[in-house]
C-alpha cells in the first residue's frame, strides 16, 4: 500500500504529535506515505463563503496528486471532506470539470479527472488495513484503559459524499479503539459537535459546547478523549487550557490523537509517538508504558 | 432584485421551498441547544415568506457551525447547511458584512498558501521555531506553493474581502 500524504495546514504547524504518530503507525503496518509537495490549503474554509474559490483550491491539490498517481490520504476531517467533495464533483459533473480544467491548464498547466480515491487515515485503517490485520499486530493489549472517542462532524457528514459509517451515530471509531483491547466508553454527548467552528463568530457558543462534553467526561473518569481531527483536538486541548486560565476550571482530561493510542498497542515506543507535545499529559498511560 | 431572483432559484434547487416547518433542524442543532437566538427553522421560514433579503443582514445566520446534522436529519431533504453557504456567499459578494474570522482566513491563505497563521500573530506558514521542532522530530519541511493560493483567490475576486 502506498499513498500520497496531503498534510494540510494545522497539523504540520501545531500538531506534530499527530503527524509523527501517524507516520510511525503506518510504517509499522507497512504502508508507504509520500508527502505531497507544492500543495496549498485544501480550500475547506472557503466552501461556505466562495464555492468557486474552494473548488479551485481543492482541484489544484487533486491535480498535483493525480500526476503522482497514488491515492491521497489525509489526517484531517476538513481536508478529507473538502477533497472528497471536490473529487466527486469533478468526476460526475462534466461541465464543472471542463470549467476547472480550463482554469488549471491556463494558470498552472495542470488538469484533473477525479481518478483518485481520497481517504482519511481512518478509512485506510478501517477499510484497507482492516480490524483483523490490526488485531494481529497488537503487541500491547490496552485492556484496562478507558477512552471516550470524538469522531467529529465532517468525516461522516454529509453522508451523500462522505459515505462512511452511520452519519448520526458513527460506530467505527469504537471498533478501532476496542481492537486495541481498550474500552470505548459510551456517553451522552458523544456525538456533540466540538464547537471549534464557532470560534471568532460566537466564542460563547464554542466554549459552552466544549464544556458540555468535557464536564460529562470528567464525571465518567476516562483516561483520555481520543480524536481524529486537528480542529477537534485543538478545540478540546487549547479549550481546556483557556478554561483553566480564564475561569479557573480545571478539567485535566488528556486529549490524544487516535494513532497515538494505536501506536501504543502496536508496540511503538512512547518516545516515538509525540506524547511530549500533548499539553495535558495522559499520566496513567505514560506510567504504564514507561 | 435580479440578483436576488437568481439566488432564490438556486435556493429552490436546494429544496428551500419544501420546508414544512417541523423544526427537526432546530431540535437537532448543537448551536440552538446553547444559543437561543439561533433558530434555523425560523431562518428558512423567513426566506420562504419574505425572500432572502430579509435575512442577509441577520447576525445570527453566521452562528451555524457547519456540522451538517440538520441537513442529514431533515425529512424533506432541505439542504439547510448549503442554503446558509449561499447566504454567506451573497453577504460577502454584496459587501454587507466582512466577518472577522473569514477575513483572517483569507488573509492568511492569500499571503502564505495555508491557514496556519490565521489566528493571531503575523501571517506566516511555518515559523523557524516550528521548522526546527519538525527537524528534531524527523519530519520533513512542508513544501507549500503560496503563489497558487494568491492566483486562485484573485481569480474569483475573494481578495476583495481584504480591502477596507
Amino acid at each position: 500500500m502506498r499513498y500520497t500524504l496531503y498534510l494540510g495546514c494545522v497539523i504540520p504547524a501545531k500538531e506534530l504529535n499527530y503527524e509523527l504518530s501517524t507516520k510511525k503507525v503506518f510504517e509499522k503496518l507497512g504502508i508507504e506515505l509520500k508527502y505531497l509537495e507544492n500543495f496549498v490549503c485544501c480550500g475547506f474554509p472557503f466552501e461556505s463563503i466562495s464555492e468557486e474559490t474552494w473548488l479551485r483550491m481543492a482541484s489544484y491539490n487533486l491535480a498535483l496528486a493525480e500526476n503522482i498517481g497514488n491515492d491521497i490520504v489525509t489526517m484531517c476531517n476538513g481536508c478529507a471532506n473538502s477533497l472528497i467533495h471536490a473529487n466527486k464533483i469533478i468526476k460526475e459533473d462534466k461541465e464543472k470539470r471542463e470549467e476547472i480544467n480550463k482554469f488549471l491548464t491556463e494558470k498552472f498547466n495542470l488538469s484533473v479527472s477525479g481518478k483518485l480515491n481520497i481517504k482519511h487515515i481512518i478509512h485506510v485503517l478501517y477499510n484497507d488495513v482492516g480490524l483483523e490485520r490490526i488485531k494481529e499486530n497488537v503487541k500491547n493489549n490496552l485492556n484496562g484503559l478507558r477512552f471516550a472517542v470524538h469522531v467529529g462532524c465532517h468525516i461522516v457528514r454529509p453522508s451523500s459524499y462522505m459515505n462512511f459509517d452511520n452519519p448520526i451515530e458513527p460506530e467505527k471509531m469504537d471498533e478501532l479503539i476496542e481492537v486495541t483491547g481498550a474500552e470505548s466508553v459510551n456517553y451522552i454527548t458523544k456525538h456533540l459537535c466540538c464547537g471549534n467552528y464557532a470560534r471568532g463568530i460566537n466564542d460563547k457558543v464554542s466554549i459552552t459546547l466544549l464544556r458540555r462534553k468535557l464536564e460529562e467526561l470528567k464525571d465518567l473518569n476516562v483516561d483520555a478523549l481520543v480524536t481524529i481531527c486537528p480542529a477537534c483536538y485543538l478545540q478540546y486541548e487549547m479549550g481546556q487550557l483557556e478554561l483553566r486560565m480564564k475561569e479557573k476550571i480545571n478539567l485535566n482530561i488528556p486529549v490524544l490523537h487516535y494513532p497515538q493510542v494505536l501506536g501504543l498497542a502496536l508496540g511503538i515506543p512512547v518516545s516515538e509517538l509525540g506524547f511530549d507535545q500533548n499539553k495535558i499529559k495522559p499520566k496513567k498511560i505514560l506510567e504504564q508504558f514507561k | 432584485m435580479i440578483l436576488s431572483l437568481k439566488l432564490e432559484d438556486e435556493l429552490k434547487k436546494l429544496n428551500s421551498t419544501l420546508c414544512y416547518q417541523c423544526g427537526t433542524c432546530t431540535g437537532t442543532c448543537p448551536v440552538a441547544r446553547v444559543e437561543e437566538r439561533f433558530n434555523p427553522r425560523r431562518i428558512i421560514d423567513k426566506i420562504k415568506l419574505y425572500g432572502i433579503d430579509s435575512v442577509l443582514n441577520n447576525e445570527e445566520i453566521w452562528y451555524c457551525v457547519e456540522c451538517f446534522i440538520c441537513m442529514e436529519k431533515c425529512p424533506q431533504n432541505v439542504k439547510i447547511t448549503e442554503i446558509f453557504f449561499k447566504l454567506y456567499e451573497e453577504v460577502i459578494k454584496r459587501g454587507i458584512k466582512k466577518p472577522r474570522k473569514y477575513v483572517g482566513l483569507v488573509k492568511a491563505i492569500y499571503s502564505t498558501g495555508v491557514s496556519t497563521g490565521a489566528y493571531g500573530g503575523k501571517p506566516e506558514a511555518f515559523s523557524g521555531l516550528i521548522l526546527k521542532k519538525r527537524e528534531k522530530m524527523g519530519l520533513p519541511k512542508p513544501v507549500v506553493k503560496e503563489e497558487v493560493a494568491k492566483t486562485i483567490i484573485e481569480s474569483t475576486g475573494l481578495n476583495k474581502i481584504l480591502e477596507d
